[in-house]
Parts: structure tokens; C-alpha cells; sequence
């Protein structure tokens, strides 16, 4: 397991350093000149090659690299075009504010989805099972903003119980806050919800047949106690690790619903950064988003092994 | 005739599905036919008008009738995910399946396939549309390498399953080539795992692809698909709350039918198929 561990986290640097390369990459390598884009449709070629002059894009490809390179390895990444701030700050200000909504999101799904998951696999082959699974199977079809708009219609526009859009801090807050928070984090939180489910159930139906299940019922114990320690207990690992991984994934989830409720964190940075072609916010994000899903998903296996003594390596 | 009978008794909700998914796709190829208006057919004087029985989804801003246009867009949507997902399903095989054959190759790919996945679906997207411009085809490109890396996981892993049995072994100790190995032993059993897997691929395209005309990513006004009708609708939410409706609801029950009917098809062909699931949260970003 040792072994393990340390295999994985030599991959880390490599993994990193790819990440910066396909960060440079993908700016530099897809067609398109980022300077023209930059400018726009009615930029002249004069403006077009100060411009390129301007951000050193006549070097060489491999000096360019070099100097990214060094930038990021110094926390360096740079200013935004746009904002004229270096992007440091920026992704200072928004990252607590989408790590709200993460944190909330897998609260939801968690709290929600895995009850409902273990009570299914329960009460399996019922029609209570086969509503579970077509409704999971919904939650998983909604698209994030068609369920972030319909919840704005609801809540919002015909009820007003909660805000239309907006951020306040739950710091500074905490009722404000939490209403402003509630629908984006709920609309991220759909398909999180019914894969925890899903994955609760299917990890409770593989452990329920367990022989040491069998055993712990002959032993003569109480069914309550057979479910909890005997049954549930197993069947969590695979869940709190999978937990990891949704907290991974919500973060692309965030783009739109932060878009739709005008929430200024990390996904609505990228949408602006995307709509005012700033690549160098792009770069940024590609770098800091890249290796912050890569980490989690790297600590989650790590725990796996951790737990589960079994998975030495692939 | 027998497959139909087959298909209902092991799952008559996934049939139904099915039924309903080659429904849309006929609605998307003959869109011209079927939609009531011209979907481009501006007229300020309707504007913003509730269903009734000349627009069943009502008016738009410009006054176009929305039902028309969310026909018309059925037949974008589908196009962008069929593409996406053939040239990701294709590409992502054979780079699934080449990397059995070196142990450096494969470590190589999958590393480099770790680091594709290291960014959310729609992130990475998103990125290449932003710095190829928005149009159909950046569109087609860029979901079909966001799941590429997906795709090959997938395939990789069950190839690697099979490349370690026996019978394999047994294979080359005749004297297989490996690229008899391949084709004659590793590929037919990934084929089911693929089907499946393909199903619930294009559920996602088909999510990626609204949202990111939704975010106004994906093909420029005035044509019309399912995402950036949504788009508009966002705007009038009050006036008109009926807008957000038709296309919503067309995305959710395509997208629920293609998962149903992978369940289907997962159930026919082997119902302990590991590692393939519907629209997994990973992909489905």
C-alpha cells in the first residue's frame, strides 16, 4: 500500500507539469490567433501585430513555454487583459465564493441522496425501488440550467421567496447568504444527488450478500443491528470515496449555475473569461481547476487504499 | 420482430424509450416538414405571445413560433451529438485498445488521458470554443475531445481485463499477431461494454452540447437549437415563463430516454457490465 501511495504521488509533479503544458498548449496550438480574437472582428493588422509584440507572442514557441513556465512555478499567472488585475487576486476573491456552493452542493446530495439510496437497496425489487431508479434516472437527464431556471421561475419570479440572483457572504450574512446560496447550490446538486444514491444502493446490494451478512444473522442479532454495523458500515466506503469525486465534478457544474444566478466565483470567472476571449485567465483557470480535481481524486484514492487494504495498484 | 419482444420483456420502460428516441431523431430529419412555422420568421406584432392554437409553444421575442424552432433545433442538437460522439467513440477505441499492446505505450496514454480528464467536461469545452471561435463545427470538436480521454479509459480498461486471461496467452503462444489479438479477441468483448457505453456518451454530448449553446457557445443566432432558445427565454422569465418550457422539456426527455434505454441495453447484454453507467457525474460536468 506504501508502494502504492508513493506511485501515485510521484505521478503528482508529472501530472502538474502536463497540466501547465496543456495549458500553454491549448492557447497557442488551436487555430486562431489569440491576439486577433483578443481585438476583435474590426481590429486593424497594425493593431493585430502590436498587440502580439505587445504580449511576446513573435518568440519562439519554446521561449515563450520557457518564460510561462518559470511564471507559473513562481505563483506568478500573470494579469488579466481585461480586469487589469493580476489573476492571483482574482481567483482569491472568487474561489471562496464557488467553494460555498461546492461545500453546499455535496452537503445536499449527500444528506439527500444516500438515505434514499440505502432505503432503496432495502427494499429491493419494490415499486419503491423502481421509482427510485427512474427517479434518479431523471435527476440525472435535468440539464443544470434548465433546472436552475425552472427553480428561478419557481422560487424566484412567481413565489419571491428567494432571490433572483446575486451573492451575499454567509460571513457577513448568514440568512441573506444562505438565501442567495440555496437554488445555485441545489441546481448543482441534481445529478451529484442521484449518483450518490445510486452508488449508495448498489454498494449496500453487493455488501448485503455478503457471506459474513449471513453469519451476523445466524449469529442471532437484531436486524437493526445486522444493517447498520454489519451492512452499512462496508457499504460507506465506496460512497465517501465517490464523495470526493463529486466534490470534483460540481466544479463544472458551477460554470453555468453560476452564470444563471449571478454568482461571481470560479465558474462565472470562466464564463467571462471565455466571453472577453481573456486567455490569460483561461491559463490560469486550466492550471488551477486541472490540479485541484486532480488532487481531490488523488486524496480520495489514497483513502481507498488507505481503507480498503485490498487495492494495491492497478 | 422477435427483438421487439425481447426488448419489452426485459425492460418495457427502456423500450418505450427507445420508441421515443427514434421518434425525436425522425423529428429532427424531417423538421422541414413537420415544424407548423418558419422557424426564422420574425414578426413584431406576435411577440411574446402564450401558447394557443396557431404557436402551441407560444411566441418568442422576434414572434417566431417556438415549437417550430425547437423542432429545427432537434435537428442541430442531433447532428452536433451524433458527430461528437462517432468521432470520440472512434478515436477513443482505437487509443483504448492500441495502448494493450506496450506497457509504456499504455502508461504513457493513461497518464496523458489523466490529465485530459483532470478538467470538468464542460470547463475544457468551453475553453476550446473559447479560442476557436463559436460555431457548429468548434462545437462537434471540442466535445468530441473532451470525451475521447473518457472513451478510452473505458475501452482500455476492459481490453486490459482481457489481455491478461488465458485464452489470450493461449492465443499468442500460437503465434497471433497482435493485431489478430486485437481484432478477433479483445475487440468483440469490448463491443457490448462499448454499446452501452456509447448510449450514455451521447446522453452527455447531448447535455454538454444545450449547455454550451446555452451559454451562448455553441451555433450563432438565428439558428435555432435547444440550448440557445433557452437562452432567450432567460431574459423574459416574467413575461413570458412559458418559453423555458418546450425546449427544457424536450432536453430532459431525450436525454432520460437515451439513459433508460442504455439501462435497456445494458440488462440485454450483460447485466454485470462494471464501469459503465449512466451519465456519470464525472462526465457529465
Amino acid at each position: 500500500m506504501g508502494n502504492f501511495i508513493i506511485r501515485r504521488l510521484l505521478m503528482l509533479p508529472i501530472s502538474l507539469f502536463l497540466l501547465i503544458v496543456f495549458s500553454f498548449a491549448i492557447i497557442h496550438v488551436t487555430p486562431g490567433d489569440p491576439a486577433a480574437i483578443l481585438l476583435g472582428e474590426f481590429a486593424t493588422q497594425d493593431q493585430i501585430n502590436e498587440l502580439r509584440e505587445e504580449l511576446g507572442f513573435n518568440k519562439p514557441l519554446h521561449v515563450q513555454f520557457y518564460e510561462w513556465f518559470g511564471q507559473v512555478v513562481q505563483g506568478n499567472f500573470g494579469q488579466s487583459l481585461i480586469m487589469k488585475e493580476p489573476v492571483v487576486d482574482i481567483l482569491a476573491r472568487c474561489i471562496p465564493r464557488t467553494a460555498w456552493l461546492a461545500v453546499i452542493a455535496t452537503l445536499i446530495s449527500a444528506i439527500i441522496g444516500i438515505p434514499f439510496g440505502v432505503y432503496a437497496a432495502l427494499k429491493r425489487g419494490s415499486l419503491l425501488d423502481r421509482i427510485f431508479m427512474v427517479l434518479t434516472t431523471s435527476f440525472m437527464s435535468i440539464p443544470i440550467f434548465v433546472l436552475a431556471l425552472n427553480l428561478m421561475l419557481i422560487f424566484s419570479v412567481q413565489l419571491e421567496w428567494l432571490p433572483v440572483a446575486g451573492y451575499v457572504s454567509p460571513l457577513v450574512d448568514p440568512v441573506e447568504g444562505l438565501k442567495s446560496l440555496i437554488l445555485p447550490s441545489l441546481s448543482i446538486s441534481s445529478m451529484s444527488m442521484a449518483y450518490l444514491a445510486r452508488m449508495a444502493r448498489s454498494s449496500m446490494l453487493e455488501t448485503m450478500h455478503q457471506e459474513y451478512v449471513t453469519t451476523a444473522r445466524s449469529k442471532g442479532l437484531a436486524e437493526n443491528v445486522v444493517i447498520w454495523k454489519h451492512i452499512f458500515r462496508p457499504a460507506a466506503i465506496p460512497v465517501a470515496t465517490s464523495l470526493g469525486m463529486v466534490l470534483g465534478s460540481l466544479l463544472g457544474g458551477t460554470i453555468i449555475s453560476e452564470t444563471v444566478f449571478v454568482v461571481p466565483g470560479i465558474g462565472k470567472l470562466m464564463y467571462d473569461a471565455v466571453l472577453w476571449r481573456d486567455y490569460i485567465i483561461l491559463q490560469a483557470l486550466i492550471i488551477f481547476v486541472g490540479s485541484t480535481y486532480y488532487t481531490i481524486n488523488l486524496l480520495v484514492d489514497i483513502l481507498y487504499a488507505y481503507i480498503n487494504p485490498q487495492i494495491s495498484y492497478e | 420482430m422477435k427483438i421487439w419482444r425481447r426488448m419489452w420483456r426485459t425492460n418495457k420502460i427502456g423500450t418505450i424509450a427507445f420508441v421515443y428516441i427514434i421518434f425525436t431523431i425522425l423529428v429532427g430529419l424531417f423538421a422541414n416538414v413537420l415544424a407548423p412555422a418558419d422557424p426564422y420568421k420574425m414578426s413584431v406584432m406576435k411577440n411574446l405571445k402564450p401558447p394557443s392554437l396557431k404557436h402551441w409553444s407560444g411566441t418568442d421575442r422576434y414572434g417566431r413560433d417556438v415549437l417550430s424552432r425547437v423542432i429545427h433545433g432537434t435537428r442541430l442538437t442531433l447532428k452536433v451529438g451524433f458527430l461528437a460522439v462517432l468521432g470520440s467513440t472512434v478515436i477513443g477505441t482505437i487509443l483504448g485498445l492500441s495502448s494493450v499492446l506496450s506497457r509504456i505505450l499504455n502508461t504513457v496514454l493513461m497518464r496523458l488521458v489523466d490529465v485530459l480528464m483532470s478538467l470538468p467536461g464542460i470547463f475544457l469545452a468551453l475553453a476550446l470554443v473559447a479560442l476557436m471561435g463559436p460555431s457548429e463545427w468548434t462545437v462537434i470538436v471540442a466535445l468530441t475531445v473532451v470525451y475521447i480521454p473518457r472513451t478510452a479509459r473505458i475501452v482500455n480498461g476492459r481490453a486490459i481485463e482481457i489481455y491478461e486471461t488465458t485464452f489470450v496467452d493461449a492465443a499468442r503462444a500460437v503465434g497471433a499477431g497482435y493485431l489478430r489479438i486485437l481484432l478477433r479477441h479483445i475487440f468483440p468483448s469490448v463491443f457490448p461494454a462499448l454499446i452501452v457505453q456509447i448510449t450514455f456518451v451521447f446522453a452527455t454530448v447531448i447535455l454538454a452540447e444545450t449547455s454550451l449553446s446555452f451559454l451562448g457557445a455553441g451555433a450563432p443566432q438565428p439558428a435555432p437549437s435547444w440550448g440557445n432558445i433557452m437562452s432567450e427565454a432567460k431574459d423574459y422569465m416574467r413575461q413570458a415563463p412559458w418559453l423555458t418550457v418546450a425546449p427544457g422539456t424536450v432536453i430532459f426527455l431525450f436525454v432520460m430516454s437515451l439513459n433508460l434505454f442504455g439501462d435497456l441495453l445494458r440488462e440485454m447484454l450483460d447485466p454485470k457490465m462494471r464501469g459503465v453507467q449512466a451519465v456519470t457525474t464525472r462526465a457529465a460536468e
